[in-house]
């Protein structure tokens, strides 16, 4: 592979970083892990004067546990998500979406934020942290943001993130031990793969573990910017899991990711095949309750 | 056998293993020679159009840019390809695809070449282009009847100014001849020599960066690298043929197959390649390893302004094997007989006549794999492990079986092997073989069959390979013909050795030639003895060399261009393949839980060669069932082109059947390309299975299989 010319600016002070973010933005590309940034540089699809490293950055590390909220470093490794123990009794459907990512070499080097950032529709991470209420925390030089995960994307590969702007910050929701998830997924193989499809589950069953007190569904690669099928929840929503309600609402999935599509979609394809996936993914979680 | 060491038939450690797995093998972009002149390819853009000017100024004045070549540069013929000499090293006129080589920048570093290839400007006349065999027909031209390291090279010009070629290839002989004519050179001018070589499989059989090399050499008379991306290696090196079929199938109702009429195309993309030699195959193969007393084949090969088409591991006997055993599977659903039971009744046999009228003779252990592979599933079946799948009820599971034959070496023409072993003073044995190993263990094998021929331990021989300098014409590593052909060209050498040894021998212990004995590296006669190395070093002093050379070539007729009649292979490799799958009704999905291969390979030259080669088909076939497929302008990276990984693979039981070939090296035959061809139809068969309806086009995709399962009897695809 042969890169383009570029600076490589490394600080270990976030500060620092930002300072030189507030200069120098507008021709800089951060990078992480690098699993989708080295591709783009490679194929010349972008020239930045500056590619700026974040790895070094002790604060944007680590996973912690605040109250009720998990708070998430944006260079964790997709290695450390699939494997933190926190994650796995609190947040199971996240690790178990970053496992599915590439393979043991790309889930080493990638990170959450990079999945984030690069904004593909077909990111991993991402369902899984849109049923877990995800949040991100934006910052600059001298300012600092909230915004829901959804309303970071714009448009596939675009985000609200300014040249001068980085996520400091990925804070999910901690469900409750032993919750009902699922992260179902398909690929043309089983390992070093984009999505075709996914969808991320999770289901709060009521008291006698009988019906679905509160159901999130989000599906990944078929809607250009992740979306919750708030209608396929409700129709769950107070119900026992017979087939019947299950096939309703993965019906309702699979019609309204065709009315959020752009024309990438193969209908013929993806419509049955995500009504089959989301029954896969909500019996799935059902077992494991 | 007398007198056997018992070299052959043992799973000795691949040669070249080692290395490949510690990352120490030498591929030729490893290799760097300083003041080494970087090169890059100016690709057509267009699929079909006139080149009306190539500007090269712009891109002449970048700094580093030593010289850019173009066809007007090329003293030779600048044609070349492996049978229809259509090719050109560079275009001249016409580009026949997007990728066809326009021009060839030269200069000090990789990025600068890069820079200034994007620089050169190509002015097109565009002509209408055709992408289907049906668009091809309908143009009126006349059809004609006929893993995973990118093509790199590195070119020197050595002391008596001879262009050496250090490249990864699969053909080293065959490229010296055609890069020679191309440039205008005598072939002595020309030295290959095959580099370290990751994957071939056909690919590289036909010349890629030689020529370019050669040419920038020839000129700038400095060593030269030239490494296609891989991005190019999918844009502009041979497909596998894709194939349009239609079979009818008679039987009884006992299952014996009556009769068979095929008609087939062949789309070759813009070159022919390796395309009429395919076809024929195609042909030979087209009915698989059954008795079918009528047979009629149409074939025909068509150009389209697509990537060419060339050599694809199984040449065109993938394809068919596909549709004979779809046709198999249906004949016995609608006879309600046994897929193992249909296959039986009709398996070659010895005695049995093949649709060219040759009458296998001996060697044909097709009913032996299909028993081994039934026995093997039984067995299985009483397997309590076996889960079934009753919590997940959009689960379908299947299973499937294929077989298939496969003619060893090259389709009735004539494809010899030589080979040379000498022994110098110091009592060194070497063999010199132009075979190329590109992975496949011919360097391992030959080595076994020397030492088993010589009597001699495997360890003491030394092997020089695939290099135009030093060995002599192999042949090509194709056809699946290296251990059978070259195996015994490198037997009879020796034997030669042995035979001329032998007549030093009695010179030298003064007992007549037909009383010495030789066993294990000794001569004896007349109560004395005397070893190899002794005699060898005996003949040094007399300024003689201690040589045996052998040649073999298999025996066949050319088929009759009328009937198609004649003994195109002089013995065929058989087998039989059972898949299990499970399909995902609700998402398209294809999982392959088990494989069972039974291959009757004569006799394994080393077995564990021989099961790393099976367990590879297999994997492969996974691929070419499933999820392979190049679609020229859309797929053009690794990205796009899914090929399976390791967790796509399911356990392999392999059987090895030895039924010896009388003709062949200790009875060997070959296993390169067998190992594929019977995967993806056992595969596809279990899917049927599975379904309860038939798929018939490849591969089968998650797109494919959701298709398919909604049209599934009784399931509807969802639950």
């Amino acid at each position: 592979m042969i890169l383009p010319e570029f600076d490589y600016i490394t600080f270990s002070s976030l500060d620092d970083t930002l300072g030189f973010l507030a200069g120098y933005g507008d021709e800089s590309k951060i990078i992480a892990g690098g699993t989708d940034l080295m591709i783009k540089l490679g194929h010349g699809e972008i020239k930045p004067h500056y590619v700026v490293n974040l790895l070094d950055i002790q604060e944007l590390k680590g996973i912690q546990v605040h109250g009720d909220r998990i708070s998430i470093g944006p260079t964790v490794t997709h290695t450390e998500l699939a494997g933190s123990p926190i994650l796995r009794k609190f947040a199971p459907v996240l690790s178990q979406g970053a496992g599915f990512i590439g393979s043991p070499q790309i889930r080493n080097q990638g990170t959450i934020g990079g999945n984030i950032g690069n904004a593909s529709p077909a990111a991993d991470t991402v369902p899984a942290l849109m049923v877990l209420n995800s949040r991100l925390k934006i910052i600059k030089r001298g300012e600092e943001r909230w915004i829901p995960l959804a309303d970071f994307f714009l448009n596939p590969h675009q985000t609200v993130l300014a040249g001068d702007e980085l996520i400091a910050e990925i804070e999910v929701e901690k469900l409750p031990e032993h919750t009902a998830f699922s992260f179902q997924r398909v690929a043309r193989r089983r390992a070093m793969d984009i999505a075709q499809m996914s969808v991320a589950v999770v289901l709060f069953m009521d008291e006698k573990g009988e019906r679905i007190r509160e159901a999130r569904i989000a599906p990944g690669s078929v809607t250009p910017r992740p979306v919750r099928m708030r209608e396929a929840e409700r129709i769950l929503h107070g119900q026992r899991a017979s087939d019947e309600v299950i096939e309703r609402a993965a019906a309702e999935v699979a019609e309204r990711a065709i009315d959020e599509t752009d024309l990438q979609w193969l209908p013929e394809y993806k419509k049955p095949a995500l009504r089959g996936l989301v029954i896969r993914a909500i019996r799935e979680a059902l077992e494991r309750r | 056998m007398m007198n056997r060491l018992g070299t052959v038939g043992r799973s000795i450690e691949r040669r070249g293993a080692k290395e490949a797995v510690l990352g120490r093998a030498v591929y030729a972009d490893d290799m760097r020679v300083d003041g080494m002149i970087h090169l890059k390819v100016v690709r057509g853009t267009r699929p079909h159009a006139l080149v009306r000017n190539i500007d090269t100024s712009a891109a002449e004045l970048i700094p580093g840019v030593i010289r850019i070549f173009t066809a007007r540069d090329i003293e030779g013929s600048n044609r070349y390809g492996i049978i229809t000499k259509d090719q050109e090293i560079l275009v001249e006129r016409k580009v026949r695809y997007v990728g066809d080589p326009i021009a060839l920048v030269a200069a000090e570093a990789e990025s600068t070449a890069v820079k200034a290839a994007e620089a050169v400007k190509v002015e097109y006349e565009d002509l209408a282009p055709f992408f289907t065999i049906e668009e091809a027909k309908r143009s009126g031209e006349e059809p004609i009847h006929e893993g995973v390291e990118a093509e790199t090279g590195l070119g020197i010009l050595d002391e008596g100014g001879r262009i050496v070629i250090c490249a990864s290839t699969q053909n080293p002989h065959y490229d010296q001849r055609d890069v020679a004519a191309a440039l205008g050179l005598r072939p002595d001018h020309i030295r290959i020599v095959q580099s370290a070589t990751g994957a071939g499989f056909g690919g590289k059989l036909d010349i890629s960066v030689q020529g370019l090399i050669a040419l920038a050499v020839q000129y700038l008379k400095r060593p030269v690298k030239l490494r296609y991306t891989m991005e190019e290696t999918m844009q502009a090196t041979a497909k596998r043929h894709a194939m349009v079929m239609h079979y009818k199938t008679g039987a009884r109702k006992d299952g014996r197959l009556t009769a068979v009429d095929v008609r087939f195309s062949l789309d070759t993309g813009a070159y022919a390649s390796y395309g009429l030699a395919v076809l024929s195959r195609a042909s030979t193969h087209a009915v698989g390893p059954y008795e079918v007393p009528h047979v009629r084949v149409h074939g025909e090969v068509y150009y389209t302004n697509k990537i060419w088409a060339g050599a694809m591991r199984g040449f065109g006997v993938p394809q068919v094997s596909f549709a004979h055993e779809g046709q198999m599977d249906s004949l016995a659903k609608s006879l309600g007989i046994d897929p193992f039971e249909i296959r039986m009744v009709n398996a070659m046999r010895p005695g049995s006549t093949t649709v060219t009228g040759q009458v296998l003779n001996a060697s044909v252990g097709m009913g032996e794999t299909l028993k081994g592979v039934k026995d093997a599933k039984e067995r299985r079946e009483g397997d309590p492990r076996r889960g079934h799948n009753e919590r997940r009820p959009w689960i379908k599971s299947g299973w499937g079986i294929a077989s298939f034959f496969y003619g060893i070496g090259n389709t009735g023409s004539s494809n010899p092997s030589t080979a040379r072993i000498d022994v110098d003073e110091n009592g060194q044995i070497t063999l010199y073989t132009g075979a190329a190993d590109i992975g496949q263990g011919s360097d391992t094998a030959l080595i076994q069959i020397a030492a088993e021929a010589l009597g001699v331990l495997h360890t003491h021989l030394r092997l020089i390979r695939g290099d135009t300098g030093l060995t002599t014409d192999a042949g090509a590593t194709s056809a699946s013909r290296q251990t059978y052909i070259s195996g015994n060209a490198v037997k009879s050498a020796a034997e030669d050795l042995i035979q001329k040894l032998r007549e030093e021998a009695s010179g030298h212990l003064k007992v007549p030639l037909e009383e010495i004995e030789y066993r294990r590296g000794i001569f004896k006669g007349g109560g004395k003895a005397v070893g190899i190395g002794e005699l060898a070093n005996e003949l040094h002093q007399k300024g003689h060399k201690a040589m045996g050379e052998g040649r073999f070539d298999p025996p066949t007729t050319t088929l009759d261009p009328e009937t198609g009649q004649g003994i195109p292979y002089a013995t065929y490799t058989f087998g039989t393949y059972y898949a299990e799958v499970q399909v995902d009704t609700g998402t398209g999905e294809v999982s392959v839980g088990h494989v069972i291969a039974a291959v009757d390979v004569g006799e394994a030259v080393n077995p564990s060669n021989v099961a790393g080669q099976i367990i590879g088909g297999v994997a492969m076939g996974i691929g070419y069932a499933l999820m392979e497929e190049f679609e020229p302008g859309k797929t053009k990276s690794l990205a796009d082109y899914r090929y399976p990984t390791s967790m796509d693979v399911p356990p392999v039981e392999v059987i090895i059947v030895e039924d010896p070939e009388p003709s062949g090296p200790y009875g060997a035959k070959g296993v390169g390309e067998p190992a594929l061809i019977p995967t993806a139809p056992a595969i596809i068969n279990a899917i049927s299975r599975a379904l309860d309806i038939r798929i018939v086009d490849l591969p089968a995709k998650l797109e494919r299989v959701m298709e398919t399962a909604l049209r599934s009897p009784g399931s509807g695809g969802i639950p």
